[in-house]
């Protein structure tokens, strides 16, 4: 068995199908399952669990516990007090 | 033999030109290696091509042109084959027959008995293991050099000259076992 055209031959009828070339190019134009999905996951569904978590921190923080938000517990404190004025402020006015 | 054209200068070309150009040369050439790799496994020989160019072209920018475009496109289909034999859990050509149960029937019998000894001699080549097969395949069949060869398998030269000599030894007393003559 030296360089065998026996060989070579014994193949020839192996030619691929008609309109393979033009089935690849359809291929190379369709998204590729595995990167729409890597891309799905890295634009879409990353971002929806970015503003996910925004949201959750939002509500956590939104309505504040008065007690616990020393912000507010002054807001309320002044609140109170000008309640607490009001009566007065209105018998001085009349 | 069909004359193909020389490799492509990689600096002078856009990738999409030196995609368009490896397939254009080699489409034919790997489809044939596919189908003589896989043949009587069941496994198409079709698909597995436009995977083997649908993965060169996700990888051209890796492409340097340092190998040659057609040691890479047949490296490529290598490890094609071998993930879908694989997959298959496809170890021998004849492992596919026996869990079939019965012999294949040669196609296309003109009465002369060449389409049944073409289907023998590519049954027995099927039946080599895959490093003796591909070898046989890689220098008989595509007409590769050992320095071709070399660089797809990531071998020496001199491994795959004995390689290849032990590999047409095993075909011939495989031929020879079935009393089949070449």
């Amino acid at each position: 068995m030296n360089d065998h055209p026996d060989l070579r031959s014994l193949y020839e009828d192996l030619t691929p199908p008609v309109g393979a070339a033009a089935r690849l190019r359809t291929r190379l134009r369709e998204p590729d399952l595995m990167e729409t999905a890597v891309w799905v996951f890295t634009h879409r569904v990353a971002a929806g669990i970015a503003a996910a978590w925004i949201l959750v921190g939002f509500l956590h923080v939104w309505p504040a516990d008065p007690v616990q938000d020393p912000d507010v517990s002054a807001w309320v404190m002044v609140d109170t007090s000008l309640d607490d004025l009001l009566p007065e402020t209105v018998s001085t006015l009349e | 033999m069909m004359t193909l054209p020389t490799d492509i200068d990689t600096d002078a070309h856009p990738p999409q030109a030196v995609f368009r150009h490896g397939v254009d040369a080699w489409y034919p050439a790997i489809y044939r290696h596919i189908a003589a790799s896989t043949y009587g496994t069941g496994l198409d020989a079709d698909d597995l091509t436009q995977d083997v160019f649908m993965k060169a072209w996700r990888k051209i920018d890796t492409f340097d042109g340092r190998s040659s475009m057609k040691t890479w496109l047949y490296a490529i289909a290598r490890t094609t084959v071998l993930d879908a034999l694989r997959r298959r859990k496809i170890r021998t050509v004849m492992s596919v027959f026996s869990e079939r149960g019965a012999s294949f029937e040669p196609e296309g019998d003109r009465g002369d008995g060449t389409a049944e000894l073409r289907h023998h001699l590519r049954l027995a080549i099927a039946s080599l293991p895959e490093a003796y097969r591909t070898v046989i395949l890689w220098r008989d069949v595509d007409g590769l050099s050992y320095a071709e060869i070399a660089a797809i398998a990531g071998e020496s030269e001199g491994t795959l000259r004995s390689r290849h000599f032990e590999a047409r030894k095993r075909l011939r007393d495989h031929l020879t076992r079935n009393g089949i003559t070449p």
